[in-house]
């Protein structure tokens, strides 16, 4: 019990000793905890949700997808295991189509038609609580509130769908299979499956997914069943999927978003890191006399050190702790932030994995950037009682070892992590050998900065400055160059993707796209839609063999980005004025007979595909083969429509098509023409670019958003780094300036210095985020979104100077205060 | 020259008053050598910062070298130090990441002096320092450093000199060699210097020695 007090009265009275450098110690732990814990704790209620519910994310334990009516094999094959009793079944048909109420404004929904049983797993849950396969009969709608508020009706009301006229009642909030918001393109409305034929929209050659829903009524039939139907399927038509498939739209989302959140926070980890080390070394100078005077009176190294780690326990013991709650706290707003990114009914429990999670991984940075300064304090000699000044003590060498190893471990760690996120390793290294360019950079520069000969006293001050035991200047240049580098490269991102996507929609470029046109109404709907109105066929098809190497879909679609396990609209069309040819003379050689196709450049970024190549497609049932004949490229950012394989006219006329229409319209113009067309032609549908950009856009604004969150986190990392420095260096600091006023410096000389102190590291610092941020951007705007990037220059050369004028003005501000001792104490060997 | 006006200095401890510095009436004329001794605690390096302008009396004026410097903002009384006073102390109070050159070259190039180069360089020379004008004060003795600091004092050709303990941290040959070097510099450019000393050989060599105790002139060789 004594020595129990005995130690807390220790570290109390190291607390009252330091109690400044304490707390930033404290805020460098608590800032990299709470970035890194934020983040899991988010991932974690996620993941969950994603692992526990899986089945409910195709509401079955398995589904039979295809873009047209089950084939008599498949849907053999389902009777037959039907009747053994080993699966049941329900019917799910998903679709675009017009919504067209009694009053109010034409729009477009998506229709999902179910039948009895759906949903196997999972839950549909409506706005009167009510039980959807008890209120979904025939004759009714139960459409998304967001439908209803578009669409302008409410409940009571009636809705017509194709030929089919519906009463609206109640409302859904969620369903299972579509568990995110934003992945959908229009709001959902739910019809039952009987009533499909009577909408007349599900016929042959409209696009439309049918969806086969299989329940096991034993686990142990799965391997069996999921053979079974295998073997039955049409090749290239239908497809089995389990909800285990990776290729999970939900899934592949949440890992791009945790991918980058975890790269985030890892990044912040490290940043805070350097602050740790800062505000170590500051704790070292202030009690480096008290360690050597207990060294003096006897005290062994493992004493001393004991102590010290007592210490710094009480520290970060609180300080992780608090970090994984604050993280436990921003994950619960990140989770009402990005609402619609993320996954319904998130729940925010105690998750003891994320805990220890989050004490190894803050544990293990704290410990790794903690252990030379650590070292180097223990080795104090006892003969530092007589001298303050420079400490030329060095950590031992099994310091130096286990940090390095730890370095390793944490970078191998780190990968790891990102790894297991879904990420490619192209941009952990990438990252890795920006920051030890920038780490080099910074130092190259500061070394050259402090070697320039001064000229005048304020230089004189300012070079020894930088020089002084303690003082930090490549670590807060880089810690300050990323972090400023992150907020510059979110401007410059946000101002690209807004410029292209918003502000310049370019006048006239087509913004409704109608689709599904048969060729017997193509004469009626252009006297509607007149003569501005571009029509285009298109049939669709998918890819089954590139040179008869046949195509692994279930993998493709696994790729980031485009892949050809997806469906195609393939057309017939010249060469498009957003369009250039860069490889082949022209669209198509008249010396060759057979099928011929020109490709779109950037599908090749997913699949290698040369001009010779021969692609087999399966339209409906039929297999047709093309040879490349040359590749487009399209213009970047063009919002015009667009097509991967354009084929010529002769060799798909004959195939059954439909045709696609874009034009330009706005306001009433817009409303009047989604009537007109809805009222004649049930089977179009109309969708509005520009509203569906905008959605995404919103979107775009909320992830920004949250990444502009973590950047502000990093910038505070930054601070604290730079504040680490100065505590480091405060007591040298005050010394001198007492010093400077003793001999006739006034209170301008110290600020003049102060200035060009932190200015000079803030000018490299922000020179240096500068590239990071044109780099980082143009690689996101350029590789990420296939678009132009404009460097703004002037725009970034502005927030330079702002954030450049916000450092000078924290860092000033910071070290102002150890320049107020008065001169008198000086004469008497004190300061404050 | 410099003259004092019941000068005084108080410090408020738990709510009482402590006089340090009675009020005290001080003439030290110029180019003249004041010795100012004591007991430890008796108010001799308070007296100095009083008289250097280093800290605020709060009581009484002070007039340095024909200006009254009493009400003087932070910002005048730092130029006037610049130009007109010189300080040596004990501690000798060099600045760490600078070499000898630079230290002596600090106040001048802060000055604005042309010809401060010329000058920290002369005295470098004259002090027996030229070869280690570029060593940092770590790298230097102590007699060497109270030397640079000598020379750092007296580059602007100031008009008073104030010394607290110069010689209290070094051995006796040091010690005579830096009384020496302060006594001939202070000659060579008429400065008036004051002394705050323990040293009995010091006080020996001035033209007056006060001596205080418990904040008031008990004696005053000068008087």
């Amino acid at each position: 019990m004594t020595a129990v007090l005995r130690m807390l009265a220790r570290i109390r009275s190291e607390w009252r000793h330091a109690p400044g450098t304490a707390l930033l110690f404290f805020a460098c732990v608590f800032l990299s905890v709470a970035a890194f814990s934020g983040v899991e704790n988010l991932r974690m209620a996620a993941d969950r949700m994603l692992k526990q519910e899986a089945r409910s994310f195709i509401a079955s334990d398995m589904e039979i997808r295809s873009a047209f009516v089950f084939s008599h094999g498949a849907m053999a094959e389902v009777k037959a295991l039907e009747e053994s009793g080993r699966i049941r079944t329900a019917f799910v048909t998903e679709f675009l189509a017009m919504a067209l109420p009694e009053e109010g404004r034409t729009g477009l929904v998506s229709v999902k038609a179910v039948s009895e049983g759906y949903p196997f797993y999972g839950q549909v849950t409506l706005a009167s609580d009510g039980v959807l396969g008890e209120i979904l009969q025939p004759g009714i709608l139960i459409a998304e509130p967001m439908a209803l508020r578009r669409l302008g009706v409410g409940e009571g009301e009636r809705l017509q769908l194709g030929d089919a006229f519906f009463t609206v009642k109640d409302a859904v909030l969620s369903e299972p299979d579509r568990p995110i918001d934003a992945a959908g393109l229009a709001p959902r409305v739910f019809i039952h499956h009987k009533d499909l034929d009577a909408t007349g929209l599900a016929v042959t050659g409209s696009r439309v997914r049918h969806r086969l829903l299989v329940a096991l009524s034993e686990e142990g039939h799965r391997a069996a069943v999921k053979a079974r139907l295998s073997a039955a399927l049409m090749d290239g038509t239908e497809e089995l999927r389990t909800y285990e498939d990776t290729g999970n739209r939900a899934l592949r989302w949440m890992d791009s978003l945790f991918y980058y959140l975890r790269f985030c926070g890892i990044g912040i980890l490290v940043l805070a890191g350097f602050g740790i080390r800062g505000s170590l070394v500051a704790l070292w100078m202030q009690r480096e006399k008290a360690v050597a005077l207990m060294k003096t009176l006897g005290a062994t190294p493992l004493q001393v050190g004991w102590h010290m780690a007592l210490f710094l326990a009480s520290i970060v013991i609180p300080a992780l702790l608090a970090g994984w709650l604050a993280g436990w706290f921003l994950a619960l707003a990140m989770g009402s932030f990005m609402a619609e990114m993320l996954p319904r009914g998130l729940v925010f429990g105690f998750s003891m994995e994320t805990l220890l999670l989050t004490l190894l991984v803050g544990g293990g940075f704290t410990l790794l950037f903690s252990i030379l300064p650590f070292s180097r304090m223990v080795a104090t000699p006892p003969v530092r009682i007589l001298h303050r000044g420079e400490n030329s003590g060095r950590a031992g060498r099994t310091a130096r070892i286990l940090f390095w190893a730890g370095v390793a471990g944490l970078l191998v760690l780190a990968a790891r992590m990102l790894q297991e996120a879904g990420g490619s390793r192209v941009p952990v290294l990438i990252f890795m050998a920006s920051m030890a360019a920038t780490a080099a950079a910074a130092w190259l520069l500061v070394q050259l900065a402090i070697r320039f000969p001064a000229r005048g006293a304020r230089h004189r001050v300012v070079m020894q400055a930088l020089k002084r035991p303690g003082a930090t200047p490549v670590a807060t240049v880089v810690s300050m160059a990323i972090a400023t580098g992150l907020v510059l490269a979110l401007v410059l991102m946000e101002r690209n993707l807004s410029r292209l996507f918003l502000d310049a929609f370019p006048e006239n470029t087509p913004n409704l796209y109608v689709i599904d046109i048969q060729p017997s109404q193509r004469e009626a709907v252009a006297d509607l839609l007149g003569p501005e109105a571009l029509f285009f066929p298109m049939v669709r098809a998918r890819v089954l063999a590139v040179n008869e190497r046949p195509i692994d879909a279930a993998a493709e679609r696994k790729k980031r980005g485009d892949n050809l396990g997806r469906e195609f609209s393939l057309t017939w069309h010249g060469v498009m004025e957003d369009e250039a040819l860069v490889e082949g003379e022209s669209l198509f050689r008249d010396d060759l007979e057979e099928a011929q196709v020109s490709i779109l450049d950037y599908i090749r970024e997913t699949y290698p595909l040369r001009v010779g190549d021969r692609i087999t497609f399966r339209i409906q049932g039929v297999s047709m083969t093309a040879v490349i004949t040359s590749v487009r490229k399209r213009q970047d950012g063009s919002l015009r429509p667009f097509f991967v394989f354009n084929l010529r006219e002769k060799d798909l006329v004959d195939v059954p098509h439909t045709l696609f229409a874009a034009l330009s319209a706005d306001g009433k113009q817009q409303e009047i023409l989604e009537r007109n067309l809805a009222e004649q032609f049930s089977n179009i549908r109309i969708i509005d670019v520009r509203e569906m950009i905008e959605r995404h856009a919103d979107l775009a604004r909320q992830m920004a958003g949250l990444l502009r969150a973590f950047s502000m986190l990093a910038f505070g990392a930054g601070i604290l780094v730079w504040l680490g420095g100065l505590a480091a260096t405060a007591a040298d600091r005050a010394r001198d300036a007492v010093l400077f006023r003793v001999v006739g410096a006034d209170h301008r000389f110290l600020l003049e210095t102060g200035v060009l102190e932190t200015g000079i590291q803030g000018l490299l610092a922000v020179g240096l985020g500068f590239f990071i941020a044109e780099g980082l951007a143009g690689f996101v705007v350029v590789k990420g979104f296939g678009l132009d990037f404009n460097p703004e220059l002037l725009l970034l050369s502005g927030c330079s100077v702002l954030a450049l004028f916000v450092i000078v003005l924290l860092g000033t501000g910071a070290a102002w205060p150890s320049m107020g001792t008065r001169p008198a104490d000086a004469v008497r060997g004190r300061s404050r | 020259m410099i003259r004092a006006q019941a000068l005084e200095k108080s410090y408020q401890v738990n709510g009482r008053t402590l006089a340090v510095i009675h009020p005290m009436d001080l003439y030290i004329k110029a180019a003249s050598f004041a010795a100012i001794q004591g007991r430890s605690g008796s108010g001799k390096t308070t007296l100095l910062t009083l008289l250097s302008g280093l800290d605020r009396p709060t009581g009484g004026r002070l007039v340095l070298d024909e200006d009254d410097i009493t009400d003087w903002p932070e910002s005048r009384m730092a130029a006037f130090r610049n130009k007109k006073i010189g300080f040596v102390f004990q501690d000798f109070h060099l600045i760490p990441g600078m070499t000898a050159l630079e230290n002596v070259l600090f106040p001048a190039e802060l000055s604005g002096n042309a010809h401060a180069r010329e000058r920290a360089e002369s005295l470098l020379r004259q002090v027996g320092l030229w070869e280690r004008r570029k060593h940092l004060p770590r790298q230097l003795s102590g007699g060497e450093q109270q030397r640079v600091a000598i020379c750092r004092a007296v580059v602007n050709r100031p008009k008073i000199i104030f010394a607290d303990e110069p010689t209290g941290n070094l051995d006796s040959a040091a010690a005579d060699g830096v009384m020496q070097l302060l006594v001939d510099l202070k000659e060579e450019e008429g400065a008036t210097l004051v002394v705050v000393t323990h040293s009995a050989e010091v006080a020996e060599q001035a033209d007056r020695v006060i001596t205080l105790s418990d904040g008031e002139v008990a004696h005053d060789s000068g008087a």
